[in-house]
């Protein structure tokens, strides 16, 4: 859990590091796309620190095509 | 300038005034010399002639003839000269005044002196006549000491700009070879001059070049490197992104190749920019020997390149993460001498590196005499006993020894001395992360030369943007025969006023 | 030109649909092909290359009938602006899975065959980094790097089949249709959705071109398509020949072929370079899918193209990587069963959409035109 905590610092810090100055440059609408891109980040990261099997981007997935798809499958089984 | 300055600039009628204004500025100025003389029936008028005797040859004869010849133009001379007979003289016979220059102002004055020019002033008159003695000695023509050739002119640039240009222009006897000169500095004034083939250049380059250099003119350019500095685009890439040469016959193959040439005042080194990486892997010998060798040659070369580059983070990957791709017999041999080494393999290649980079820089610092010395203690300091005292490996050594011997065969300096530095981010990669780690790096590099442009133009041209045609002059050298049947040449023949041969 | 930084040539964008289409696929196939179709994988695969076929010329048909505007603009046009957001969402969320399965995949790789005590977040940070780094670049230098790396990735691929020769056995290859024509279907389902489907997301490259007179984007399009198929069912077929009914088993085809190399005592044990190479195509796909949902987002939210957003992007996708799947059954679930449903389903799905909108409106233009004249 240590390590990955630390990985998830460094890749802060070094995102924090390149991109504050452009940031700061960009228009209103960038700078919200950011923050609302920046939010998924840390709610994965969260799951890589804690290794956490919570919701992802399978969970959603599946829920969306899941049933579909698996029919298909049996269907050719 | 405004009006009024431009008048408190002008020279005065009264030789006195000027004289004390030229003393006061040239004061300690122990090379600046005053020769008071007289003209006229009864040697009635003064004159006064300024010159600068580090950079003028006052006992020059040329002077006197030219002098003689001033009152002629009012069929008098110098003895039934009066300052009104002069003015007049100066002033109707303005364009015929040659070799004499008129400078109605200090500044003129200032910089003609500093120029070489031998300055006259008169009595009541306003104006001066600078004549030009420039002869200062200057280093002869040699064969240039970092770019031998077994085959070939050995004729290379010095420090004297218009002799350069002499050598360049008797290269090229076209009007399309252009010159243009600009002057930097404030305090130097040193002239800076780019030739270029008229048809032949991409003329976006051109300009690029030129809205590069034009702001140039401010600062003080010692020397060509300065430019070099002052237009790239990268200043943090290791790769270099113009070429140099002292040789002239290389600037000339450049020049035909539609490139831009600089050079500075007091400079032997020619610019050659846009500089390309396929650029750096040839010289101008290779058309001079024969084709089959050369090409043999520039892929040593190419080999050379990529031992330079990989050899010691290589040994470090194959030996730490993947021996299963060394041969066994091999394998066991490495095994066998790296017995008993306490360092990891990292440790010891950077060890041996820094040791050998430090013989080097040491090599070139010291004086001739002692240059050879410091060779041999190097080989048996580093080689012999680092081996014995189990410091490293002998596979080591020959790893480091290979390394440095085949930077030595990359032609451009500067290329050798960038492949140098990139040596050790590959070594780390490879230490942590292996075949994987060099693979991670081997594409960082490409991405920043694919994304580095030498004054517009993408750095991996031939190469990526995949041309190829080019690549006929790139790894092999074809036969002239082939080669002067190419677009370039014909479009050199078109330029020339010729068609080719059938 | 070099002012021009946001185009390439036709030959770039060959040689990109080429590194898309082979790219990760050279790893991974044919295993999960002759894991469910066994000795008719390539005949799947074939018939995976005919529905590419189908769904890139909808796309050049898409391109050229919207005169080279891009999948978020003409679906704007064709649905509407408000029907766009939730669509192009949802084309997002199929990227970032796409972009993110081949960089865990990656990691995967490396960490099972061949550095197996280093952990896998190191390759998924490292690789997302280096894509990040490449599609911030811009497509210009994307493309003139991976025309190089394309022939290198091909070189060693040719390299391991031919040096595998000995070991292949023709025989293997028979019979055809063991089980019924089903397994041959399922691979067919699987392969229409990685790699050959996946060219509904490729659609989005297509603006960048710069035509010159006379140059035809169909005729390259196709015939780089072509050749990547080829590329990828002369593997098929080899895996086959070589492995016989074991070739679903193996997880890496080429690479497990390459280990079984044995030719003089200096080419054995080669599959260290050849792991290497094959990567090359993964990191080519991953920075691809990169730039391209880079894209996608400023073209849906009409942003400045500054790329500022391609560090978070990346990021998100480097966590992504790392989280996304719990095991390798999961693994199989996700790639081999979800994924090629996606693209079919909802990728082929709105390219034939788009397509049909766009054949029924210019029919109309058409008739309309026709009832002014008449």
């Amino acid at each position: 859990m240590l390590e990955n905590l630390l990985v998830v610092v460094i890749i802060a810090m070094a995102l924090l590091f390149a991109d504050r100055r452009s940031f700061a440059r960009s228009e209103r609408r960038t700078k919200v796309l950011y923050i609302l891109l920046l939010l998924p980040a840390s709610y994965l990261s969260l799951l890589f620190i804690l290794q956490l099997p919570w919701f992802n981007i399978g969970h959603l997935t599946k829920a969306m095509y899941g049933w579909p798809a698996r029919q298909i499958v049996a269907l050719l089984k | 300038m405004t009006t009024d300055s431009r008048k408190t600039n002008a020279l005065h009628d009264d030789i006195t005034f000027n004289r004390e204004k030229l003393e006061g500025v040239f004061s300690r100025c122990g090379d600046v010399h005053f020769q008071q003389w007289n003209y006229g029936d009864g040697f009635a008028f003064q004159a006064v002639s300024v010159y600068c005797s580090s950079l003028a040859d006052y006992s020059s004869h040329l002077l006197q003839r030219a002098l003689e010849k001033i009152p002629g133009y009012e069929s008098e001379d110098w003895n039934s000269m009066t300052p009104e007979k002069l003015r007049r003289c100066l002033q109707v016979n303005n364009a015929s005044l040659q070799p004499f220059s008129l400078l109605e102002s200090f500044e003129n004055v200032y910089e003609s002196v500093m120029h070489g020019f031998i300055v006259i002033l008169f009595d009541q008159v306003n104006q001066a006549l600078g004549f030009p003695t420039e002869s200062a000695a200057r280093r002869q023509i040699t064969e240039p000491v970092n770019e031998p050739a077994v085959h070939g002119p050995r004729e290379g640039t010095t420090e004297d700009l218009s002799l350069n240009l002499t050598l360049l222009r008797s290269r090229i006897r076209n009007p399309a070879f252009k010159f243009e000169f600009l002057q930097s500095g404030a305090v130097t004034k040193s002239a800076i001059c780019f030739g270029y083939l008229d048809e032949v250049v991409n003329p976006d380059v051109l300009a690029e070049f030129r809205r590069r250099v034009e702001s140039i003119t401010d600062y003080e350019v010692l020397e060509t490197s300065y430019i070099d500095d002052w237009i790239q685009e990268s200043t943090l890439s290791p790769f270099p992104q113009v070429r140099y040469t002292e040789r002239t016959d290389t600037a000339a193959a450049a020049v035909l190749d539609g490139k831009i040439i600089v050079l500075v005042e007091n400079s032997p080194m020619i610019m050659i920019c846009p500089a390309f990486l396929v650029d750096f892997m040839g010289t101008a010998e290779d058309y001079y020997v024969r084709s089959i060798f050369s090409s043999f040659i520039r892929m040593l070369r190419l080999l050379a390149f990529i031992i330079a580059l990989t050899l010691p983070s290589l040994y470090i990957a194959l030996s730490t993460f993947h021996p299963e791709l060394i041969p066994t017999v091999l394998l066991l041999a490495i095994v066998d001498s790296r017995e008993g080494i306490p360092f990891p393999a990292f440790f010891e290649a950077l060890v041996m590196e820094a040791s050998f980079e430090l013989l080097r820089e040491a090599g070139i610092r010291l004086p001739r005499t002692v240059g050879s010395a410091v060779s041999i203690v190097g080989a048996l300091v580093i080689g012999q006993a680092a081996i014995m005292a189990k410091i490293a490996s002998p596979i080591m050594v020959i790893v480091v020894a290979l390394t440095g011997i085949a930077s030595f065969a990359i032609p451009h300096y500067d290329l050798a001395i960038s492949l140098r530095l990139l040596r050790f981010p590959y070594m780390i990669a490879a230490s942590l992360l292996g075949g994987y780690g060099l693979m991670v790096v081997f594409l960082l590099t490409l991405l920043h030369l694919t994304s580095l442009h030498s004054l517009g133009e993408p750095y991996l041209t031939s190469i990526a943007p995949f041309k190829p045609r080019d690549w006929r002059d790139l790894f092999v050298r074809v036969p002239l025969k082939v080669f002067l049947r190419s677009p370039r040449n014909r479009k050199l023949l078109r330029l020339g006023g010729r068609r080719p041969h059938p | 030109m070099s002012s021009d930084r946001s185009t390439i040539n036709l030959r770039q964008l060959a040689g990109l649909l080429c590194c898309y289409v082979i790219g990760s696929a050279i790893v991974f196939i044919p295993n999960p092909l002759t894991a469910a179709a066994g000795n008719d994988a390539w005949i799947s695969m074939t018939l995976a290359y005919g529905f590419g076929i189908i769904m890139l010329t909808c796309v050049l048909y898409l391109h050229n009938r919207h005169d080279g505007a891009s999948v978020i603009a003409y679906s704007r046009k064709l649905i509407g602006r408000t029907a766009t957001y939730p669509v192009g969402l949802l084309y997002i969320l199929m990227l970032f899975f796409a972009a993110c399965a081949v960089n865990a995949s990656i990691g995967d790789f490396f960490t099972s065959v061949m550095m197996k005590r280093t952990p896998s977040y190191i390759f998924h940070t490292i690789g997302m980094l280096l894509s990040a780094l490449t599609a911030r670049s811009g497509i210009r230098v994307m493309a003139r790097m991976f025309f190089l790396l394309l022939w290198l990735m091909l070189f060693f691929s040719l390299l391991v089949m031919i040096l595998a020769i000995p070991i292949y056995q023709p025989a293997m290859l028979l019979p055809l249709f063991e089980n019924g024509i089903k397994p041959m279907l399922h691979g067919l389902f699987i392969s229409a959705g990685f790699p050959f489907g996946e060219i509904v997301i490729f659609a989005m490259l297509l603006p960048f071109v710069r035509l010159q007179a006379g140059q035809s984007i169909s005729k390259a399009l196709y015939a780089s398509y072509s050749f990547s198929a080829l590329m990828l069912i002369v593997p098929t077929i080899c895996t086959i020949m070589a492995f016989g009914p074991a070739a679903g088993y193996f997880n890496y085809s080429l690479y497990r072929l390459s280990i079984e190399i044995h030719i003089v005592e200096l080419f054995q044990r080669m599959e260290a370079i050849i792991g290497i190479a094959l990567i090359l195509g993964s990191y080519m796909k991953a920075t691809l899918l990169l730039f391209i949902i880079y894209q996608c987002l400023i073209q849906l939210f009409n942003l400045k193209d500054d790329h500022v957003l391609m560090y978070p992007l990346s990021v998100t996708c480097i966590f992504l990587s790392a989280t996304m799947f719990q095991s390798p059954a999961d693994f199989q679930e996700q790639v081999y069963t979800i994924w090629p449903f996606t693209v079919i389903v909802v990728g082929g799905g709105l390219i034939l959409l788009f397509t049909l909108i766009t054949w029924i409106k210019h029919r109309r233009y058409l008739q309309a035109e026709r009832g002014d004249t008449s």
